[in-house]
């Protein structure tokens, strides 16, 4: 349990807010009864992709192009209207998965050194953290689907448009370095 | 009758979450029950250490280094370099470190390359002023210095930035000053050192400890394993030069 708690309070921390940004412009791409499936499968992506390269494999998606490729493609994916346009939220999980740089407190940290040796070993804990980590993109998730006022406002013709314009400038923002420099200000100003 | 669809595959999604969790939370909690054998070069727990961990049970004020504002001031057991008990020598987990790779420059360093600090048994710090977990991790860190620097132990920090406003060199001097950090610092700005010893996946901080002929005996990602740690440094100190 004390991995779970670490991973809640690392929630609040500026080292989960990209892992947020990304669970959140999803949830406001996709209609109401596929928001809970959207992020299973953004969380499904960021898990796999943050512990594959624990079991040796680097896909590179840390990289600005790689990156800005597989998250550009989940998000016109996830902005899609046809239905199996719900399966962008893996890649646009692995994208965060991939460049989630985490805080690395003593629980995480044993996982993580473990990991090095036996990589299998770490697939449940870090599974379990980042389902921690996750647990401000599920309020928000539960506050849209049951809070009618939240759900009347992300309905709304131009949020929708809003979370597609934001969707598109955040590919463009990796390519260009400005979303490495927007994590670091949000960083800096946490550690003021 | 059936559920409607959309509520159908959330109570799918939950169940399946909640499954996950719970196989995960049993996972974790034999995770937790050895975390600190599952340092790399650490002793197990069971085996009673030489020496009181530095941060416990604490009855004396170590000598502040003349850079550290009091309130940075901890507490530490007194020096006890004699080891009476036999501890198991940390494994060898490389014959040997890898070189620092384009780095910029040192701070507060009377020496120039790891290679001048054979015959001292050094622990390696990655880490960068911003970083919250490095930052948790200095007070033990000021602790075992204070402790064991007269027996032979150095530290030296490597400070790798991970955002812009880490490169600025004041402001690694300005946060070493505040922090307390008046070891060696190694300026790795553009990170080819923390990518040359850690590979992918690479994390702040990593803690390494190198022996007195410059083989990696301990290494650990993140906070924790301080009594591993320093368990290490006493058995390195130990050995012949």
């Amino acid at each position: 349990m004390s991995l779970l708690v670490e991973a809640l309070r690392s929630a609040l921390l500026p080292c989960s807010y990209s892992i947020l940004l990304m669970a959140l412009v999803l949830l406001g791409l996709r209609k109401r009864g596929e928001r809970a499936e959207v992020l299973g499968l953004f969380y499904l992506g960021t898990v796999l992709l943050a512990w594959l390269p624990l079991a040796g494999v680097d896909l590179m998606l840390d990289h600005r192009l790689g990156g800005a490729v597989v998250l550009g493609a989940g998000l016109a994916l996830a902005a899609a209207p046809f239905r199996p346009g719900t399966g962008g939220a893996a890649l646009v999980g692995a994208f965060a998965g991939a460049t989630w740089v985490p805080c690395v407190g003593p629980e995480l940290g044993s996982v993580l050194t473990r990991g090095l040796s036996e990589p299998a070993g770490a697939v449940l804990p870090m599974a379990l953290y980042l389902a921690g980590v996750m647990v401000p993109s599920a309020l928000i998730y539960l506050l849209a689907a049951k809070d009618a006022g939240s759900a009347k406002f992300l309905a709304r013709p131009r949020v929708r448009v809003g979370f597609k314009v934001v969707a598109a400038l955040i590919p463009v923002a990796v390519i260009t370095g400005a979303y490495d420099r927007l994590v670091g200000e949000l960083a800096r100003l946490s550690n003021l | 009758m059936e559920a409607p669809r959309p509520r159908r595959r959330v109570a799918v999604a939950l169940a399946v979450m909640l499954a996950l969790l719970a196989a995960a939370i049993g996972v974790s909690r034999l995770v937790s029950a050895d975390r600190e054998v599952a340092a790399a070069g650490g002793p197990p727990e069971t085996s009673p250490p030489s020496v009181a961990p530095a941060s416990v049970g604490t009855t004396t004020t170590a000598r502040a280094p003349t850079t550290v504002p009091p309130s940075t001031e901890v507490s530490v057991t007194p020096t006890a370099p004699a080891v009476t008990e036999p501890i198991d020598p940390p494994p060898v987990l490389r014959e040997e470190h890898p070189p620092l790779k384009e780095i910029d420059g040192w701070l507060q360093s009377d020496v120039t390359s790891l290679e001048e600090l054979r015959g001292k048994v050094v622990i390696v710090e990655f880490w960068t002023f911003g970083c919250y977990n490095c930052k948790n991790r200095l007070p033990y860190t000021q602790d075992i210095y204070a402790a064991y620097r007269d027996q032979g132990l150095e530290i030296v920090g490597i400070h790798s930035p991970e955002f812009a406003y880490e490169k600025e060199v004041d402001a690694i001097v300005e946060a070493m000053d505040r922090l307390g950090v008046t070891w060696p610092v190694v300026l790795d700005t553009d990170r080819r050192t923390f990518r040359e010893w850690q590979g992918s996946p690479a994390y702040w901080p990593r803690t390494y400890v190198l022996d007195r002929s410059g083989r990696v005996r301990f290494d650990h990602i993140g906070e924790g394993a301080y009594r591993a740690l320093e368990d290490t440094v006493v058995a390195l100190l130990a050995e012949a030069p």
